[in-house]
């Protein structure tokens, strides 16, 4: 599965090494990661090896909330950090406006040092992606 | 809260120091939280509990119980629980992950594992490595399991939807640890939950008897040699705890028994005698009474299959 490395090197510039210890598995247009020894574990009526990393959609790649929250620690690029307000909203799952300059794409969100999730940033909108099952009220930093 | 008399009647000749029992009952539990050792470092853990008031508990470093009342609720809006940083989880149900002492590149069963408390335990302990099965055979429990292992970030876990009596033969002499947290009666967790006791009678505890006799019989199966079983219920009835025990000593000579130390936690000997069984050796068994720990009540048995 060298795309998915590749992809993200290419976009968030995280490097191969910290996939190292893990293999990845595509099944229906979504991207697993796990241990090898998950993935070579067989039997019937198996519903879900390791986590789902990305998914492959019509203009590419995209990552999802679970596997950013592992692996976004070691992105250095196409990041954006949010206030606590941002933060907030984001986890309701509401859009954003920032007046940022940067190109059109995923971005890994951050708020201090912890990878959220994503977010695809156009035209200085930020599009939402926290999973509905995952979005909550927080009332509480 | 008002338990039935046949309750008491059985109960109070088994559960040591019986009023200060009823009492916990009638307490408020404090809830407790383990940090996830897989997405949390030393340094992140410290900055996460200065939001906490909280007590260490000994057997296990990433585990607190929480002196503030706090509910679940409030702890599942917070970023930390958002991020996965932390699992609330009751100190008794971290228990049987410990005293399956799993290691890094194993292969370990988790027979019953939804909603995947002990799963999760487990596959940090593990440190992300070598294989867990989570089985279960609710799949709407295993809804909950997945959602727990993307949450946790445990890149270790196969999930399984059969009947646990299969897997002894599918996978004989498979595994280095199985955990059985069996299906149960579920009377150690009355003070949390009274509709327990809506359908507490002792037909249902026989009932569940001969489900966790046919688990423990295709777990141990799948264990292989020198390997480890966990065995685990949240229930007091010895039927499904010592009486399913000694079904599987009888009738393996190659299941041993050992001792359990669990630091920090006060637990009392298994029962060795009740209607249909009686054995010195069940005493090797754990119980664990929530006015002595302030937790859930739990039983938990160690056996090695021997070679
Ligand atoms: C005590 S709960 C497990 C809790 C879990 N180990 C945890 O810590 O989150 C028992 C589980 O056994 C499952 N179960 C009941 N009968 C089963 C069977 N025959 N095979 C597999 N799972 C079963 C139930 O669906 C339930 O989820």
């Amino acid at each position: 599965m060298k795309k998915i490395i590749k992809y993200f090197k290419e976009e968030f510039d995280i490097d191969e090494e910290v996939f190292k210890d893990y293999q990845f598995y595509e099944y229906k247009d979504n991207i697993y990661i796990m241990t090898e020894e998950a993935k070579n574990f067989d039997c019937e009526k198996i519903i879900r090896k390791g986590i789902r990393i990305a998914r492959i959609v019509k203009n590419g790649i995209k990552p999802t909330t679970d596997g950013i929250q592992i692996f976004g620690y070691y992105a250095k690029k196409n990041i954006i950090y949010l206030n606590e307000e941002d933060l907030k909203k984001v986890l309701l799952g509401q859009d954003l406006h920032l007046e940022l300059e940067i190109p059109e794409g995923y971005k890994i969100l951050f708020y201090k040092n912890y990878p959220i999730g994503i977010g695809y940033f156009r035209n200085k909108k930020l599009k939402n992606q926290i999973p509905r099952s995952r979005r909550i009220n927080l009332i509480d930093i | 809260m008002k338990l039935p008399e046949k309750f008491i009647l059985r109960y109070e000749k088994i559960i040591p120091e019986f009023t200060l029992f009823l009492k916990s009952l009638e307490k408020k539990r404090k809830l407790s939280i383990r940090i996830n050792s897989l997405k949390v470092n030393k340094r992140m853990m410290e900055e996460i509990l200065k939001k906490y008031d909280y007590e260490s508990i000994t057997f296990y470093p990433y585990a607190f119980r929480l002196k503030s009342e706090r509910d679940e609720f409030s702890i599942g809006n917070t970023l930390e629980h958002f991020l996965g940083y932390i699992y609330v989880q009751d100190i008794a149900s971290m228990i049987p992950p410990i005293v399956l002492e799993p290691k890094k590149y194993e292969k370990v069963l988790d027979l019953t594992a939804a909603p995947g408390s002990k799963t999760t335990l487990i596959s940090a302990i593990m440190e992300n490595t070598g294989l867990i099965v989570a089985n279960d055979i609710n799949i709407d429990r295993l809804k909950a399991l997945t959602g727990n292992i993307d949450r946790m970030g445990c890149l270790n876990v196969v999930i399984t939807n059969l009947h646990g009596e299969r897997f002894g033969n599918l996978f004989p002499e498979y595994f280095d640890k199985v955990l059985l947290d069996a299906p149960c009666s579920s009377e150690g967790t009355i003070s949390k939950n009274y509709e327990v006791l809506n359908h507490w009678n002792e037909l249902y505890i026989n009932k569940m008897a001969k489900i966790q006799k046919n688990l423990i019989i295709s777990a141990f199966k799948s264990l292989k040699k020198d390997g480890i079983l966990v065995y685990s219920t949240c229930t007091f009835a010895p039927e499904e705890n010592e009486g399913v025990i000694d079904f599987l000593l009888r009738r393996y000579d190659n299941a041993l028994l050992e001792e359990i130390n669990i630091p920090g936690i006060k637990t009392c000997e298994g029962i060795t005698e009740w209607e249909g069984f009686k054995n010195e050796e069940l005493k090797r068994c754990v119980r664990i009474y929530p006015h002595y720990n302030e937790c859930e009540g739990f039983f938990i048995a160690r056996i090695r299959k021997l070679p």
